[in-house]
Parts: C-alpha cells; structure tokens; sequence
C-alpha cells in the first residue's frame, strides 16, 4: 500500500452538491480529501483485505453463538440483563444484517489487523460506495491515472441486491436523530440503495417514534413500523425508555439486536480467545484480565461501547503515547495489543473494509494526522494499481 | 473478480442496479414474525353467535314446514344462510375475506394509546457520544 499525491478535481464540490454529499467539509474542515489517494496492488486487496474481512466475518458469527449462551461473556461485555432475551431471540431467528466495517491497521508486507469492526451503526458509508467511484471514473477520463486502475468497491450493488432479497411487504423505515448532517445524509444513501431495491422507504426521526399500548411500534400517522433502519446504537437503545417496548413488538431492525455484540469492543477479548494467533487478530483481554500482562506495556485501552475513537488510549512501553477525549468508559475497557497505524508522512490511514450481507466488497480508508482515527479523521479515495 | 461496475444514475448520481451473479449473495433465512392476532372482542363475538343461532332457527322451522322428510338438510343449508346472514349483519369477515386491520401491513393504533419520545434521549442529552462509528 501506497500514498500517492493526486491532482483534485477542480469541480468536485460542485459535483458533490449535485449528488447530496453534503457533509463533505463540516464546518469548513476536510473531510473528503482527493488531494491523494491510497494505492493496493491486487494481491494485497483480494488475499490480505478481502479474504480477511470474509474470514472474520464468519468467526464473528460463531462468537455471537457463543457470547449469547454465556451470561459471564454478557455481564463483562455489560451488556443490560433486560436485553439478554431480545438479543439471543434475534441471534436464534435470523434475523438478517444489512452491513458492518472492519477497521484494520496493514501494512504491505504483514497481515491486517482488526482494530474493531463497527456492526451496528457505520458510517462513512456514501462516500465509499458511490462518491470515491466517480472520482475513480473522473480521474481515469482526466488521464490522472493509468487505464486499468480499479477499486475494490461494489458496495453500492451488494447494498441494493441485499435490499431486494429483503423487500416485501410494508414499508422501510429510516430512523436517526433528526439534525446530525452526516447522519441524516448517510441515512437518506441507505433509504435511495432500499428504494432501488424494491422498498417503499419512510423518514422518522428515533425521537418520534412511537410506542403503543399494545408494545407495538408507530409512526407518527400511527401506522404500525413493520421494518426500520435505524443510525442509532443499540447501546442507546437497549437503555432508553422505549426499551421495554422491544421484546413486545414485531419490528424488524436493521441491524437487529444481536449486532450489538459484534459492535462492542468485548468481542476482541472473544475472538482473540476463540481463535489465538488467527493471523488478523491481535491479542485483547478484558481489563482486569491478568494475561493482558503479557502485553507489556504495549496496548490500546479501548471502552468497550466507544465509537469514532473515542477514549482510546495508546500505550507504547507503559508510557501513553495519544489519548482521545470522549465520554466513553463506565463501562468498562478491554486492552488490546498495539498494533500502530503505519504513518505516510505523518498521515495515519486506517482500512475499513465493507461487508453487506455477509459478503466482503469494498473497501474505505479514513487517516488522520494522529494514530488514532476519529470522527475528524479525512476521508481519502483508493485505488487497486494497474497490473 | 469484478471490482468496476456499469453506470448508472439516481439522485445521488450512483451507478445503476447491477446484476449479480447467480450464487453471488447467500439467501439469508427467512425473517419470522409472529402473526398479529386480531384483537379480543368476545361480547361482539357471543353476540353475532346468539343472531346467527336464532336466524338458524327460524329458517330450519319455515324449511320444516314446508318440505317434510327434508328438514333436516333443509335446516342445514338454513342454518348455514342464517350464520352468512349474521356475519353480514355483524360484521364477522368470512374465512376467504381480507385479513383484519392489525394485521394490514400499515397497522394503525388510537393516538391516544401512542407514548413518544422513549428513543432518542442519549443522543439529545448532548453528552459527547457518537451515533456512527
């Protein structure tokens, strides 16, 4: 993997307006980037990200198997008691996923490693599947780079296929907080990817949503919510009021219940413990844990609900060597080996690599000028080189 | 593997829909949902009974009346108009008609029996967590 300088398209943001990308710069800062790109040779996309991201994905499905039939695995993932039944039911029906994120820190010459993978509720989402694939497009007619040059990226596609293979009857749902710009764009990408799926697709803000007398959850028009979408954490959920209503009710969700697990940062404690020395783990112990000694000094501290590194804690032979601010931590930490983003004069680039349905496909790259990416972290396009 | 994709355009500007190919995307298991069932009514439901009984009645005696050794098919089918004859007065949906309202794919509850505002309260307590991740 590479970092190569690239001309910008000097019509971008125009594009991206006339796209609905909108929360390409908030508040004046950069978050997509093309002044570079990041460059894979196809090996390395199809053995080292593709075929790890698949391979996890189903190490993953055999943890929540086991995460859900352990009450000492739920209390250390503090996970609520009261939502014990509504995940292991979830987890028991089938109840199908649309997608997730592996993050991973690689290096060219050594396996990926997952830092975590965002289950529930990942973004950055838009700008993988659609908007990095016009600048591809614009670039190869602009004569910036070689004809042959391809992406790992057919997230769009799969996004669309799975909603098709979903579609029924009754309406989809989209639910997020009402004035978050990103979330709100990211949900409207989700709803157009259901529409071309064969859904008919409803906006409702999760504040209001509504919750019957007979546990049942409706609209505002009072019409019953049979499928929703939601861009809110389960975390969230499984605490608030509405809570109550979850285990009543025949809403289906998307992601369902038990995503929540695969969400939380315990599950590299179980993976690690489930599968040592698999060549895309890296070792992850619950804080307390007396083997996290063997670490050395040398770890992540990381909350187990935190998002958008949040709280993360880098320690490099026992000394911190970057820490986020956040509100993450009450409950509790898992420590996890270092595994450092490598640096591009100065740049930190981390790999998120797309799964929908299952199904590896894609691949988005966020960097920072720190090893810890954030929710400020840059959105910068990739490419698979030319053979 | 296919990596590049046909254009398209939509909205957002994104490419098409893309045919995949057979085997590409695992069939997920079917989702189960529970019926709704519809909702308890047993005063309504003892009531069209006590109509249909005695409308049974009043035929199979008129169709007794008036062929003989055939009353009792003759109160049968009579019996069997009488039952129709309630639902239709009624209201009770025959087995062949269409499923009741809360099972509509766009159930709909009183206003007065929806509560809101039980979601969304971590993220408006401004409290310094993400939604996405």
């Amino acid at each position: 993997m590479r970092r190569i300088t690239m001309q910008e398209r000097p019509f971008w943001r125009q594009r991206a307006k006339e796209l609905g990308f909108t929360f390409h710069s908030p508040d004046g800062e950069v978050y997509w980037d093309e002044r570079a790109c990041y460059a894979f040779t196809l090996p390395e996309i199809e053995t080292e990200i593709e075929d790890a991201a698949q391979d996890l994905e189903r190490l993953c499905a055999s943890a929540v198997t086991r995460i859900v039939g352990d009450e000492r695995l739920l209390e250390r993932m503090a996970v609520p008691r009261s939502a014990w039944d509504v995940i292991s039911k979830s987890w028991r029906r089938n109840d199908p996923s649309l997608y997730g994120r592996f993050d991973f820190s690689y290096t060219t010459g050594a396996p990926a490693k997952l830092l975590e993978y965002n289950a529930d509720t990942p973004t950055a989402l838009y700008e993988a599947a659609a908007f990095q694939w016009f600048w591809l497009e614009d670039q190869l007619k602009a004569g910036r780079l070689p004809e042959g040059t391809d992406q790992f990226n057919s997230i769009h596609e799969r996004l669309i296929a799975r909603f098709a293979e979903l579609s029924g009857q009754g309406a989809l749902y989209l639910s997020s907080t009402a004035d978050h710009t990103e979330d709100r764009g990211t949900v409207d990408y989700i709803a157009e990817c259901a529409r071309q799926g064969g859904f008919e697709t409803r906006f409702i803000a999760i504040a209001d949503i509504g919750l019957g007398a007979d546990g049942q959850f409706y609209d505002l028009e009072n019409r019953r919510i049979e499928r929703l979408f939601k861009l809110y954490p389960w975390e969230w959920m499984l605490k608030e009021q509405f809570a109550r209503g979850l285990s009543s009710s025949f809403t289906a969700f998307l992601e369902p219940p038990w995503r929540s697990l695969l969400s939380n940062k315990g599950l590299l404690a179980v993976l690690w413990e489930m599968a040592p020395n698999h060549r895309n783990l890296l070792p992850a112990y619950f804080a307390g844990d007396p083997a996290a000694r063997t670490l050395d000094g040398n770890c992540a501290v990381k909350p187990l609900y935190s998002r958008e590194g949040a709280n993360v804690t880098l320690v490099q032979h026992g000394r911190t060597i970057d820490q986020a601010a956040g509100a993450y931590g009450s409950e509790g930490h898992i420590v996890q080996a270092l595994a450092p983003l490598p640096s591009f004069d100065g740049n930190y680039p981390v790999v998120g690599a797309w799964i929908v349905a299952g199904q590896s496909c894609g691949v988005g790259i966020r960097e920072d000028a720190s090893p810890i990416t954030r929710n400020t972290s840059r959105f910068v396009p990739h490419i698979i080189e030319a053979a | 593997m296919l990596h590049k994709q046909p254009p398209g355009s939509s909205r957002f500007g994104k490419r098409g829909h893309v045919e995949l190919r057979q085997g590409d995307i695992p069939v997920p298991p079917p989702v189960s949902q529970p019926a709704v069932s519809a909702p308890a009514d047993p005063i309504g439901k003892a009531l069209r009974w006590s109509v249909g009984a005695i409308v049974a009645m009043f035929l199979m005696v008129a169709v007794a009346f008036g062929t003989g050794g055939g009353s009792l098919f003759g109160g049968l089918i009579g019996g069997l108009l009488g039952a129709q004859l309630a639902r239709k007065v009624m209201g009770t949906p025959s087995p062949t008609a269409a499923a009741p309202a809360a099972t509509a794919p766009h159930a709909t509850a009183p206003s007065t029996n929806v509560q809101r505002g039980g979601f969304g309260s971590t993220a408006s307590s401004g409290s310094g967590f993400f939604s996405g991740s």
